[in-house]
């Protein structure tokens, strides 16, 4: 099967102007929320960005069905630009590009019953009879694993993990091509969660979807994605194919991020060898390497150049001064990989 | 001999005129020095278990019945005063925001400070150079400055860090955490559990109940595992039993789900439905109506615990003849 690009994001970056308060910032300071960052998306796959609070990774997804207009980069979606589209042109978009969020009791409208939260999108966009519709709406419902006398009932009405399918089927209502999932699962209890993870999974082989699955559980991206992005303040700063990030992390984050995670494995007991420090504030991110002052491994240039991309195998690229095959051999990879 | 003991502890709830059990007969033993996890699902009954403990549940609840003995004294026959004194002193709590244990009006230093003073009896010098002890020990930087900064000028995981320093300060015996570590990100969940890994080990062997949903931190911590279904404990062992042979469905299934643990990109292992109403729990085994292998007794007979191993027993009828 030819690898088709869907979607192709080069140096999107999407800044907050601070608005004035207490301090009177006059506009001039800005948060860097997403800071040059790019990567590809073929169709059928999912492209797992992760990160901790304040990483970026939700404002990029937000930026990515352009509920956020992005400062500035492109977006290409099948080709087309589609940074800067608007009115109808990005109305047509949302046909094509929906999202998930990790509260859907947020995002369903509370006076809405579910029967017709699944036929509005319908409606809007006129799609087929309206006898086509009712259909379509009992089809979704099923398609979910909802029963069809839940399309009566109104969000409150519905557990966490219902509303969540009430989420998924409103996404899917106009046959989308790319679903980005913002922490879908992570409000869900386990039973729940391995549920809705499976529903997904079912979704995608079905209609040939395309998932960018935005998570801060690694456990939860080992499993359901094909690559994964590591975001740390803004930028991007490893991709690789899924197992090879959790079996040779590169960049000294990824490997402490993977250090962190408790192992479900009692036989597996770590002793914990946390990374020192907070996670800085996105307001006033390190100058350099962001990572720089939590690093491990840091050397004088990294507080304050912005290290560049390195490939370090097919599809796998971490931006790390360490990788720069002219410095000296980097020391014995870290203790990320398990 | 277990430092804290609850027999048969039930807490109920009252709403419109119904009344419903949301912890339902528990019976657990924590040793000194051990870390017990209590693990469960939402609405399973695990953190009304701590706040019962203590004592601290909203007007529309009541304990209806059991024994909490810590130290050889029965908790629940104590005066309101009684109970008063004992909590901070002998038994702690660690939430999950660390802002329900924090006065935003005052500096952290004061409130650690008042605790030393209060139950251990120091003045005021003594109780501020023992409180930028304690604030380094939990690892805040520039201790001394930071005495006379309020909660809100830390992040959340300092926050958490200042929640221990005071509950190192109380020196309880034995200490409830429940989801300590839930609202924090992974790298900083990390140094909270080397913390309170380190309060257990290297203090005087406080006792502590970790409630939580996350089954990592519990493999990475805990001693010994209490797993809870619909109010009720169903299965308890030492943390390799339960995690390498579970005996009940339920923990069998939970582990399941762990992405983690799941191999390769196949469906997870999932159960149907959610857990059930504690106003209306199903009859016989409250797990049944989602259990892969129940059988026509699982929905007449209530099974009571079934010794499988020293240490480790399920309430299973699987395990009847056991």
């Amino acid at each position: 099967m030819p690898e088709e690009t869907l979607l192709s994001v080069q140096d999107l970056t999407k800044h907050f102007p601070l608005s004035g308060g207490l301090l009177g910032g006059g506009g001039r300071h800005v948060v860097r929320a997403v800071d040059g960052v790019s990567f590809t998306l073929r169709r059928g796959e999912t492209l797992a960005l992760v990160g901790e609070s304040g990483c970026g990774k939700s404002t990029l997804g937000r930026c990515l069905v352009r509920l956020l207009d992005p400062t500035g980069g492109s977006i290409r979606f099948r080709g087309e630009e589609i940074t800067r589209l608007r009115g109808a042109r990005i109305r047509e978009l949302r046909r094509r590009i929906q999202i998930i969020f990790q509260d859907p009791y947020a995002s369903l409208n509370p006076r809405m019953t579910v029967g017709r939260i699944l036929r509005e999108p319908l409606d809007i966009y006129g799609e087929g009879a309206p006898d086509q519709r009712a259909r379509r709406v009992r089809h979704l419902l099923d398609r979910v694993g909802l029963p069809l006398r839940l399309a009566d009932s109104y969000p409150h009405e519905l557990s966490g993990g219902q509303r969540q399918r009430v989420g998924i089927a409103a996404a899917l209502a106009l046959e989308p091509e790319l679903i980005v999932a913002d922490e879908p699962v992570s409000a869900l209890d386990l039973s729940v969660q391995a549920q809705i993870l499976n529903l997904l999974a079912g979704l995608q082989r079905e209609y040939g979807l395309s998932f960018i699955f935005i998570s801060h559980d690694l456990g939860v991206v080992r499993h359901i994605s094909d690559r994964v992005a590591v975001m740390y303040l803004g930028r991007i700063v490893e991709t690789a194919p899924t197992e090879a990030l959790f079996h040779n992390p590169r960049h000294p984050y990824t490997q402490a991020l993977l250090a962190s995670i408790p192992d479900p494995d009692p036989r597996r007991r770590a002793e914990l060898q946390p990374l020192a420090g907070e996670l800085p504030s996105p307001l006033d991110p390190p100058a350099g390497c962001h990572f720089h002052p939590r690093c491990p491994q840091a050397m004088p240039h990294c507080r304050s150049e912005t290290p560049p991309r390195y490939d370090v195998a097919p599809g796998h690229n971490a931006t790390c001064f360490l990788l720069d095959p002219g410095a000296r051999p980097a020391v014995a990879a870290g203790s990320g990989a398990r | 001999m277990s430092l804290l003991s609850v027999r048969d502890l039930t807490t109920e709830f009252a709403t419109d005129g119904r009344r419903a059990r949301v912890v339902d007969g528990v019976s657990f033993d924590l040793a000194a020095g051990e870390i017990l996890g209590l693990v469960g699902e939402s609405g399973c009954g695990k953190s009304t278990t701590g706040f019962s403990l203590l004592r601290l549940l909203p007007p529309n609840a009541r304990i209806a019945a059991g024994e909490v003995w810590l130290d050889g004294e029965d908790l629940l026959r104590k005066t309101d005063e009684e109970m008063r004194r004992i909590r901070g002193s002998r038994i702690a709590m660690v939430f999950q925001d660390p802002m329900t244990s924090l006065d935003p009006a005052f500096p952290v230093g004061d409130q650690i400070a008042e605790v030393l003073e209060e139950h251990r009896g120091m003045g005021r010098a003594e109780a501020t150079a023992e409180a930028v002890r304690l604030l380094r020990l939990v690892g805040i930087p520039s201790a001394e400055a930071r005495l006379r900064s309020y909660p809100h000028e830390f992040s959340g995981g300092m926050r958490q860090r200042i929640v221990i320093a005071i509950t190192l300060a109380c020196d309880p015996q034995v200490l409830i955490a429940d989801e300590p570590t839930t609202a924090l990100d992974v790298t900083i969940q990390a140094q909270i559990l080397r913390l309170l890994r380190a309060l257990n080990t290297e203090r005087r062997q406080t006792g502590i109940l970790l409630i939580t949903h996350d089954l990592g931190v519990v493999a990475q911590l805990c001693h010994r595992v209490a797993v809870m279904y619909a109010g009720e404990i169903v299965e308890t062992g030492e943390i390799e039993a339960i995690f390498t042979q579970p005996a009940h469905p339920y923990t069998q299934a939970l582990l399941g789900f762990l992405p983690a643990r799941a191999r390769g990109r196949g469906d997870l292992p999932a159960i149907e439905g959610a857990v059930p109403n504690p106003f209306a729990y199903p009859g016989g085994c409250r797990f049944h109506p989602r259990c892969g292998r129940a059988f026509a007794d699982c929905a007449e007979v209530h099974p009571p615990p079934f010794p499988i191993a020293p240490g480790h027993s399920a309430s299973c009828l699987l395990h009847r003849h056991a």
